[in-house]
């Protein structure tokens, strides 16, 4: 019983990062087709923000917001100077993403060295269930994680910024020949999604080490997550996310844990063999 | 000293910024870094080659403080170590320290006149980056020996380069020895970190005696944490106590939640750690965070670490052959010089004093040979070579090649200082079978 409730709750926190990490890769992948290569190090964006801000004496729920909203300036930033010099160009984004990464990383690690950084956890304590003691604070973590995707979902089912980025989704060429502003939605998605990312590591701060290749564990997975999610689904990129994470972590408790990370991968080449199309299908197409 | 001479030691470490600034992801396992690192890191040695063949030519002082003439080259010794990644702040107090002795050596006259020139190298704790790295310091600058190294898996890499091009290795981090079929017995390393008989030999009686027999283990999934579980077995039968289960988490885990309920259930007096670098950070946070218990032993914690993050560290017992906490002249000499360089509230740690001892080793061999940097003329005078170290005197077993070190005990206290509680002087390394002299 108390292992069911652990799996239950080491998948639950490792998917919650995850699924934050997977949809801001997503909203980018799917809106402007193109891949983050340098997602990972707007994770340690968003982590060193929180170190910074609460070394200087601000609550860390505060902090939350304000690192999101460094991540999201700085994509904003980066998608209208650099990004959309690249659109229809997918294997030169690769590149130049993955340049900027390096970039990122090295001007993190002049700012604040290689000694890595921690943060206070603002919640301490553990309770018990079934015999097994769990910290609080990843409690919470999972209910902020679970918060920051519920408003992702309605923000893009609920606004009309929403629906157009959704209809983007669908048919890209036909909402553009729709006189759609491309240039606006990907500025804003790609702000979104480094948004996540940055969030994702200021959730992150307080439970592990902060370094600027902190985001790298979570990358590869994270893009496997969307490539299961497939490309016309926002919230396919959640449901690979647990899909990557629920099984990382029964693989791990049945053999070790390193095949927990190699075996998620195998099964989900396998997966991606069966149904390229990913987990979620694209909604059928309703004929008036 | 001159300045120029300075620059020889400095030059080539700020130009090699510019090959880690670009070689820095080839580890995550995307194709695209991987297929880009041969050509980034051709950059960064050209850029290392220009500019640390200035300064070469240049006087130096003798130690009685006459100048002296340098004569002809310097000698390049290379430094390999993980400057990105995991273990970077590790391979940061390594390479600093391996400089420090490079500063003071070619500011008191070299070795017998020459300067010596360094050459950095990053291997980011990837094997194929250290292959990569260790041939091209072997055939690209020709360097007459390689100090450094901090992974085993790095370590095995380089030594399946270096002695074919025969460049001896300093390998200056404390590591499993011969277990785990690790390599631990050849001409060409040398080993001025400790070995499981120097280390964890003392260790385990003295948690015996004071903490208990019963164990728990978490590491990284590689060989050398692999490796030191398997002595620590073979020390437990002696002692009578037990390993009740071991855990392996992949190079980079931010999530140790699956293990804390391994630790409940086994109600283990000693949690042995061999995580390494942040992993380590990151463990012991999480530690802190599920409200456990159990007195952790790490092999991995070093004084940096401890003043870095007190709250977390406090009351890890470690073992080292070096802790800043050593009472000596040598070692507030080194102290001093060290932050001196590096910053008021930096740290020395064991792997990085093993790199400052490193270089002077090498030095007095070289000079005992006459100033040959031929390895067949200086390693067999390294074992007649004696080192005044801060950690106190040390010397090279002629057998092993692996150095005769003391070996502390230590506990980091609320205020993140680590208290030395035991130590084992001069602990002559034993490699079964090892017989190079």
């Amino acid at each position: 019983m108390d292992l069911l409730f652990s799996l239950l709750l080491d998948g639950a926190f490792l998917i919650s990062i995850l699924g934050l990490v997977a949809l801001g890769l997503g909203v980018i992948n799917n809106l402007l087709g193109i891949t983050n290569m340098a997602h990972g190090e707007f994770i340690a964006v968003g982590a060193y923000t929180v170190v910074v801000l609460t070394d200087q004496g601000l609550p860390y729920w505060v902090t939350l917001f304000i690192a999101a909203l460094v991540g999201m300036a700085l994509g904003v930033l980066l998608e209208s100077t650099l990004i959309r010099r690249l659109t229809d160009r997918p294997l030169d984004a690769i590149l130049v993403t993955l340049g900027l990464g390096l970039v990122m990383q090295q001007v993190l690690k002049e700012m604040f060295g290689s000694t890595p950084r921690s943060v206070v956890s603002p919640v301490s304590g553990t309770f018990d269930v079934a015999g097994l003691s769990y910290p609080l604070f990843r409690i919470t973590i999972i209910v902020a994680a679970v918060a920051a995707v519920a408003a992702t979902f309605l923000f893009f089912t609920k606004s009309s910024f929403g629906l157009v980025v959704q209809s983007i989704f669908q048919n890209r060429e036909s909402a553009l020949t729709n006189g759609v502003n491309a240039g606006k939605y990907n500025r804003l998605a790609f702000g979104i999604g480094t948004g996540l990312a940055a969030l994702a590591g200021s959730l992150l701060a307080p439970n592990a080490a902060v370094l600027p290749t902190m985001g790298a564990f979570y990358l590869a997975p994270a893009f496997v997550a969307v490539i299961l999610g497939g490309s016309k689904r926002l919230m396919g990129a959640v449901a690979g996310a647990a899909f990557m994470g629920g099984l990382e972590v029964v693989i791990g408790e049945s053999f070790t844990r390193t095949w927990g990370r190699a075996g998620v991968l195998v099964l989900a080449i396998i997966v991606i063999r069966m149904w390229p199309e990913g987990l979620l299908r694209e909604p059928k197409a309703r004929v008036a | 000293m001159s300045k120029s001479n300075n620059n020889s030691i400095e030059d080539p470490r700020e130009s090699n910024k510019l090959g880690r600034r670009l070689v820095l992801k080839t580890g995550l396992g995307f194709g695209a870094a991987a297929a880009l690192a041969p050509v980034l890191a051709a950059c960064s040695s050209d850029a290392a080659d220009e500019t640390s063949n200035t300064g070469s030519n240049d006087t130096a002082t003798s130690p009685d403080g006459t100048p002296a003439e340098a004569t002809g080259d310097p000698i390049k010794v290379g430094y390999i170590g993980d400057l990105t990644g995991v273990l970077a702040q590790q391979g940061q107090i390594q390479l600093n320290c391996f400089e420090l002795a490079v500063k003071q050596i070619n500011e008191s006259g070299g070795i017998g006149g020459r300067p010596i020139e360094a050459v950095t190298e990053d291997t980011a704790s990837d094997s194929a980056q250290a292959i990569e790295k260790s041939t091209k310091l072997a055939l690209e600058d020709e360097v007459v020996t390689v100090i450094g190294g901090i992974t085993s898996s790095v370590r095995e890499a380089a030594l399946t380069v270096l002695p074919n091009e025969k460049i001896p290795f300093f390998y200056t981090t404390f590591y499993e020895g011969a277990a785990a079929g690790a390599t631990a017995c050849d001409e060409y390393l040398i080993a001025t970190g400790q070995i499981p008989n120097q280390q964890v030999a003392p260790l385990v009686p003295y948690l015996s005696e004071n903490v208990g027999k019963k164990y728990i283990v978490v590491g990284n999934d590689y060989i050398w944490p692999r490796g030191m579980t398997e002595v620590l077995e073979e020390l437990l039968v002696e002692e009578g106590g037990e390993v009740v289960s071991s855990t392996y988490f992949p190079l980079g885990t931010t999530d140790f939640g699956p293990f804390f309920k391994e630790l409940a259930d086994a109600d283990a007096d000693i949690c042995w750690v061999t995580l390494v670098g942040s992993d380590q950070d990151t463990f012991l946070q999480q530690y802190k965070q599920f409200g456990a218990t159990t007195q952790i032993v790490s092999l991995s914690m070093n004084d940096d670490i401890a003043a870095t993050n007190p709250e977390i560290s406090e009351g890890v017992i470690t073992v080292q052959n070096y802790l800043a906490g050593i009472e000596s002249g040598n070692n507030t000499k080194f102290l001093e010089e060290y932050r001196a360089e590096n910053g008021a509230d930096t740290f020395p740690i064991a792997i990085g004093e093993g790199a400052y001892n490193s270089v002077y080793l090498f030095k007095g061999a070289v000079e005992a040979a006459d100033g040959s940097t031929d390895p067949t003329d200086w390693i067999p005078k390294l074992s007649g070579v004696s080192f005044d170290s801060p950690s106190g005197s040390i010397g090279i077993d002629a057998d092993t090649q692996h150095a005769i070190t003391n070996s502390y005990i230590g506990k980091v206290g609320a205020d993140g200082v680590i208290e030395i509680l035991d130590e084992e002087k001069a602990v002559v390394p034993v490699v079964e079978g090892c017989i190079l002299s």
